[in-house]
């Protein structure tokens, strides 16, 4: 079971070039993809999920290819977009056994049964009967993932999940994208690095429509093992170290300055070894594809 | 502050390409009402840039005017809610009074000066190229802006303030457009109801936009004045203005002590939330499992899956509670029209007929079809508005299927305004006590049909799902949408478009019920134009699915390749045999309609006359027979729209010179079969077929006598748009003699009589539309039929079994024969010829009046006041033997007809009235039992008269023909009923004569010289003859007339011979106010 997209391309009208050239393959399990706003993943999301076509290129989930056969696609599907309202004088009973219905379920208790159980799930049982435009807007994110979870689909597309949540429904969420990320393809998008690193054990990193990097995080982190460096300085001197070293990153704590720097040896002696993170990576990615482009 | 806001607010509008568009519409408008209120004056001298014209744009404002003001005006105060932006501007150190203020005057002056467009295409008309430079004459300056101000400005300044009100009152964008629309609406019924009404002054008070006072004040005005006049400004406008404009201040002084930023801005969540408990802290219960589903994606899950779609649609539309108060506001304004307004066409209310109850939805209908369009494009957008479509559209759902839901949900709204109609009908039927009128078919017929009820519904809703898939944008669907709605129904009422088959969803006839012959040839053509706009609206359906895109938006001409696979080869294939079926009905129609001539337009009507005038004028002056007798052989045949006959014609040559060709004006429908000269074929020489005129060579003596032996056959085929060919219709035909049989000689009747229209086809202009009494030829003429002398004649007609025919004369003898009714009547005594002939399905009703058997022949049911006619003819022939001589006949006959043609008929011992004339008239007043009186003794006076004065067709003639009947029977209301009754009866007339003189195509005449149109003698000379009587006594003024009428009984009449005698008798005192009345024009 994998997604395979190959030389993926789309142009809006007013001329910006959203994805560049992607080709990306996903196996089963949690997928993160990491990107800037702006970056192409929504575009992305909304090519593989069929509610935008693609210029050129080609999208394949399990012998399906979602530029000519769509509706096949949907059947497998589960979606959560990055915003989305809902019918606010709809309940989130009837809203989703209406999704339930439209995904296909078509026997009632069948439906009854699996609406129900997620309402459990992402913790909606009580308020189940309330109109949705009474909703926060944690409690409609996860009615939101309760619909993408209807219907069981070989697919899951998340995108920004987690924009705005508070560090509690953010946690809410991890819980329930492991468990579902076991038996099906889940793509992730999101610009929040600790989204992926919880979560993804494969990730890509879109910038400015193009792939910059794909890997699991352990091995995009590893790579830059010995080739971090960290260093506490005023905030004047910014710009002379963006001028001598690659900087990629800089950082408030305790009221002073703290900048990472990749090199392959100690800039000076007043640098520390920094172990690396994904945030780090995603952050020489970006700060490399920066230099490439003014290049 | 309020300068910088309105600054802000203009700068930004004004920007913005949409505005200029806006701009460039309303100027487009300018001209365009400009054109249609030209069309409705039709005097010569009335021009294209007259005052009067734009006063009536400036007051009606139009409908773009109205759709701009709508989306322009809320979103000045609601852009804050809409785009969020209110969390931050309402908490700027701003003044919220003082914001408010700002931003309803920039949406005030936003409105004035976008609809200042509409007063730059005014003043553009003279260059636009829609008529010649002579229509034209200098701008009007100060009449425009005059009337900008007093009208236009005044209601955008209502309209402002009741979107603002409404809008904070309610905190809904959809407040401000429906109160927007209401006043529209509100308009519109006022406009529709102004015709008729039996209290114009409440009328002109109830319309917000002092339209129906413009258009009474300006359409009175002569036509010269029309171009110059500044509007009179009467005291009912004032208080109009003091209602609407008063009112608006009082609303805008509320809106403005209410508005507060902590108020409005909770309109971001449109009700407070409740709060919701939640159990914390238990994020997601790992325990569940979700268990396992089976999917189903076959087709029929896919069709199972539409109709669960379509109910649970359909409740989400009825749920809201918006829903449920505009649903009761129509219910209540179907409900107070069926209980207050439900007026016939002359007089005042009327029993509470089906046909009455059903009439709601025609004046209803604007905001119906309104309402049920926005409704449509708001629930076809529901997904986009609601922000959930991109979860939707990535579920596994063909599009017809969620869409098509979409669409029948909306056909059950459509079918809920129905039946909400139709119960309300039945309410107001039961409150009012018609309980036994309630008709089900009826009801059925016109709200669940097509004939402007659900499936006239459904066609918008069509048209509305259409453009949804085609524009994908909400709000140009509204536009698009709504705005070609009012563009198609307004085009044709103004005239610009004739052809109904160019109208969608337009069928014809739907404002033409009669009560005794239901929608007649029009059932079938409803039924066919249905046909034509039901394949078009299968094509719109598919092609709406086709063009649905799911997702985010795309290029606009994607959308119009056919490789999708929305819909499947089946359905492409029936929306290509819809629209080969569109094209194909559509010819259809065109042979039925046009081809076969049930239809011409204007222009080619008067195209036609014109060529008649300019190829067969000389005929005036070649010498003639006249027809002295006539034997009349005619079978009908209704249930086929079909006469047979036999005619023959008593030709005498009284022009004292040999006559060698006869030339025969034959009516249209007419094949003749043969034709016999003094019992031998005789050959037709000459036939100009499209004129419908031909030549018969043969030679007449002077003083001789012989007979023209005609055989034809009259059918209708094809099926009509807007002619009921009442001459030959299933249940209530009504035909004149001359509608089968020619007429001799040059026709007059068919030139053109409007000097415009002779102006168009460079034709003379006509100073009198009748000869003057020094014409001779004309003055010997029978101004009946000009064509014939009075003659006895003998009638023997047929028709179906279960239909009974009245013609003129006595009834002879009646008799069945192969499943068919005989009849023969005859002449009692030489009368003129203006014989005609009525077959319909009768109830009987028979009493005496001086010895002379009356009888009623009426529609079943019709029976209301069969007493107050009873009365009123034996009052008016007691009357006629105690005042004029003896009743003329020895036996009458009076008929109920159809509503199609005049309100009166007389012809020897009949009289026939129209069904609206006061059958089913509510005559518990007395106006309305002296309106019947009235009119009921005006034609047993016209029997009288007409058989003892023969009248001279020269000016001058329908004083006699129309206005001395009606002022002598005044007597007999004045006798019955008392002066006041009188004098309400002849307020009428002034008011009717004040409103249509305005009208006059060509130049007014003084009564002495009156020409025979419609607005002067039944009004201006029938009250002027009746203050003549008044003022002579009504025993002299009879005695005169008779002795008059005795006097001239061996010559033709003119009504210059009785005004001179009467003239001569009147006291001094009042010789003046004669003089006035009838030899001058004021």
């Amino acid at each position: 079971m994998n997604l395979k997209i190959e030389n993926l391309n789309k142009t809006y009208s007013n001329g910006v070039q959203a994805l560049k050239n992607v080709s990306l393959t996903i196996e089963k399990g949690m997928f993160g993809l990491l990107g800037q706003n702006g970056a192409g993943k929504s575009t992305l999301m909304r090519t593989i999920a069929t509610l935008q076509d693609a210029d050129s290129g080609s999208i394949d989930f399990n012998g399906i290819d979602v530029g000519s056969q769509p509706d096949k696609l949907r059947e497998v599907l589960g979606y959560l977009p990055q915003e989305f309202g809902v019918y606010p004088t709809a309940t989130a009973m009837e809203l989703l056994t209406h999704i339930a219905d439209m995904k296909g379920i078509s026997d009632a208790a069948e439906r009854k049964m699996q609406v129900e159980a997620l309402l459990e799930k992402v913790n909606l049982w009580d308020v189940r009967n309330k109109k949705l435009g009474g909703y926060s807007g944690g409690m409609k994110q996860r009615f939101g993932i309760a619909q993408a979870l209807l219907g069981n689909p070989k697919l899951i597309i998340v995108d920004e999940p987690t924009a705005g949540l508070d560090p509690m429904e953010r946690n809410r969420f991890y819980n329930l994208l492991s468990e579902i990320g076991e038996n099906t393809v889940v793509i992730l998008s999101t610009h929040i690095v600790e989204d992926v690193s919880t979560l993804c054990n494969q990730m890509a990193i879109i910038g400015k429509g193009e792939l910059l990097l794909t890997g699991t995080p352990d091995h995009v982190e590893s790579a830059l093992r010995g080739k971090l460096w960290e260093k506490q300085i005023e905030k004047h001197e910014l710009a002379k170290y963006e001028n001598e070293m690659t900087v990629i990153s800089s950082r408030f704590h305790l009221g002073k300055l703290m900048i990472t720097v990749v090199a392959d040896d100690l800039p000076d002696g007043n640098f520390w070894t920094k172990n690396p993170t994904l945030e780090d990576a995603y952050f020489n990615v970006l700060s490399n594809k920066k230099i490439t482009v003014q290049a | 502050m309020i300068p910088g806001i309105l600054k802000f607010e203009l700068k930004s509008r004004f920007k913005q390409p949409l505005t200029v568009l806006f701009f460039l519409m309303l100027a487009f408008q300018g001209i365009w009402y400009t054109q249609g209120n030209y069309e409705y004056y039709v005097n010569d001298a009335t021009l294209m840039n007259g005052a009067a014209l734009f006063y009536k744009n400036f007051a009606g404002g139009g409908i773009i005017l109205i759709v701009i003001v709508a989306i322009i005006t809320g979103t000045l105060l609601y852009k804050d809610i809409q785009y969020k932006s209110a969390e931050f501007i309402y908490a700027l150190p701003i003044r919220e009074k003082r914001f408010f203020l700002g931003r309803f005057f920039s949406a005030f002056l936003i409105n004035i000066v976008l609809v200042a467009g509409m007063f730059a295409g005014m003043v553009l008309v003279p260059y636009s190229g829609i008529a010649t430079p002579d229509k034209f004459g200098p701008t009007p300056w100060g009449q425009m802006i005059h009337g900008f101000l007093i009208l236009t400005v005044t209601n955008l300044f209502m309209l402002t303030t009741v979107c603002f009100a409404s809008l904070v009152i309610f905190k809904r964008m959809a407040a401000g457009y429906l109160s927007i629309f209401a006043l529209v609406v509100l308009f519109l019924m006022a406009e529709a109801v102004s015709g008729n009404a039996a209290n114009i002054t409440l009328v002109q008070l109830v319309d917000p936009f002092a339209y129906v006072y413009t258009a009474e004040v300006l359409d009175a005005l002569p036509a010269q004045a029309k171009n110059t006049s500044y509007l009179p400004l009467q005291p009912v406008f004032f208080l109009n203005r003091l209602i609407w404009i008063g009112g608006s201040l009082l609303l805008f002084f509320m809106a403005y002590r209410r508005f507060s930023f902590k108020n409005f801005i909770t309109a971001l969540s449109a009700k407070p939330k409740k709060k919701m408990v939640e159990r914390r802290g238990d994020p997601v219960n790992q325990q569940i499992i979700v268990p396992g589903v089976t999917l189903t994606f076959s087709s029929i899950e896919y069709i199972r899956k539409f109709w669960r779609l379509s109910i649970l649609e359909l409740r989400n539309v009825v749920r809201p509670v918006n829903f449920k108060i505009i649903l009761g506001i129509l219910a209540l304004m179907f409900f107070l029209q069926n209980m207050m307004w439900n007026a016939t066409y002359y007089i005042g209310p009327q029993q509470p007929v089906t046909s009455s109850m059903t009439l709601t939805r025609l004046t209803m209908g604007v905001f119906i079809m309104m309402i049920l369009m926005i409704w449509s494009g708001e629930l076809f957008f529901k997904d986009k508005t609601c922000n959930i479509w991109q979860i939707t559209d990535a579920l596994p759902v063909p599009v017809w299927v969620s869409q098509l839901s979409k669409f029948v949900a909306m056909c059950g709204v459509a079918l809920i305004m129905a039946l909400t109609i139709i119960a309300f009908g039945m309410l107001s039927q039961l409150l009012l006590g018609g309980w036994n009128e309630i008709d089900l078919a009826l009801y059925a017929d016109d709200l669940l049909g097509y004939k402007w009820g659900w499936l006239t519904y459904i066609l918008n809703i069509t048209w509305v799902f259409f453009l949804a898939g085609l524009t994908g944008n909400r709000f140009l669907t509204h536009i698009i949408g709504v705005g070609y709605y009012f563009f198609n129904i307004i085009s044709f009422d103004m005239g610009i478009m004739e052809e109904l088959r160019f109208g969608f969803a337009l069928p014809p006839g739907i404002e033409d019920y009669s009560e005794m012959n239901g929608y007649g040839i029009w059932s079938l053509a409803a039924f066919w134009y249905f046909m034509v706009w039901a394949a078009l609206g299968g094509v719109f359906v598919l092609l709406g699915i086709h063009f649905w895109r799911r997702g985010a938006s795309l290029n606009f001409t994607k959308k119009l390749l056919f490789k999708t696979n929305q819909i499947n080869w089946q359905g492409k294939s029936v929306a290509l045999i819809c629209l080969v079926g569109f094209f194909f009905l559509q010819s259809f129609i065109v042979r039925q309609v046009n081809d076969k001539g049930n239809f011409e337009t204007d222009a080619m009507a008067n195209l036609k006359d014109a060529d008649y005038e300019k190829q067969y004028k000389w005929l005036e002056a070649i010498p003639q027979p006249k027809i002295t007798g006539v034997n009349l052989s005619l079978d009908l045949f209704p249930d086929k729209r079909r006469a047979a006959y036999q005619a023959d014609l008593t030709l005498t040559n009284l022009s004292g010179m040999a006559i060698d060709t006869l030339y025969l004006n034959t009516a249209e429908f007419v094949e003749i079969k043969e034709v016999l000269w003094n019992n031998k074929t005789v050959d037709i020489a000459w036939e100009d077929a499209e004129m419908d005129i031909l030549a018969i060579a043969h030679k007449l003596d002077s003083g001789a006598i012989a007979t023209l032996t005609i055989t034809a056959d009259k059918q209708y085929t094809g099926f009509t748009q807007s002619d009921p060919q009442p001459d030959l219709t299933f249940n209530g035909l009504f035909m004149g003699a001359r509608d089968i049989l020619p007429i001799i000689g040059y026709q007059a009747d068919r030139e053109l009589d409007k000097n415009r229209d002779r102006s168009t086809y460079n034709l003379e202009k006509i100073t009198s539309r009748m000869a003057p009494v020094t014409d001779s030829v004309a003055l010997s003429q029978d101004v009946f039929s000009p064509d014939a002398r009075w003659f006895n004649g003998k009638i023997t007609v047929s028709t179906i079994e279960e239909q009974t025919v009245i013609a003129p004369g006595v009834l002879k003898r009646t008799w069945e024969k192969n499943r068919r009714n005989y009849f023969e009547y005859e002449l009692e005594k030489a009368a003129p010829f203006d014989w005609y002939f009525c077959s319909a399905s009768f109830e009987k009703f028979e009493f005496q009046a001086r010895d002379i058997p009356v009888s009623i022949f009426y529609k079943k049911g019709h029976n209301y006041n069969l007493p107050l006619y009873q009365k009123s003819m034996q009052a008016s022939i007691d009357f006629v033997n105690e005042q004029l001589g003896n009743y003329p006949f020895s036996e009458v006959r009076l008929i109920q007809i159809p509503f199609y043609q005049n309100e009166h008929y007389v012809f020897p011992n009949g009289i026939a009235i129209s069904e609206k004339e006061g059958w089913i008239a509510d005559s518990s007043g007395i106006p309305e039992k002296a309106y019947i009186l009235f009119s009921t003794a005006t034609q047993v006076i016209r029997h009288w008269l007409f058989q003892h004065m023969p009248i001279g067709n020269v000016q001058g003639a329908d004083m006699l023909k129309v206005a001395l009947p009606e002022a002598v029977a005044l007597q007999i209301v004045h006798k019955h009923y008392g002066e006041e009754t009188v004098e309400g009866l002849l307020k009428k007339k002034q008011d009717a004569y004040g409103k249509e003189r305005g009208n006059e195509p060509n130049t007014e005449p003084p009564l002495i010289q009156a020409d025979g149109i419609d607005y002067l003698e039944k009004n201006k000379g029938t009250i002027a003859l009746y203050h003549l009587s008044r003022g002579l006594g009504f025993s002299a003024f009879n005695k005169e007339l008779v002795a008059v009428i005795d006097e001239f009984k061996q010559q033709v009449m003119q009504f210059g011979l009785l005004y001179d005698l009467m003239k001569t008798r009147i006291p001094e005192h009042l010789a003046n106010d004669i003089k006035e009345d009838f030899e001058k024009v004021n």
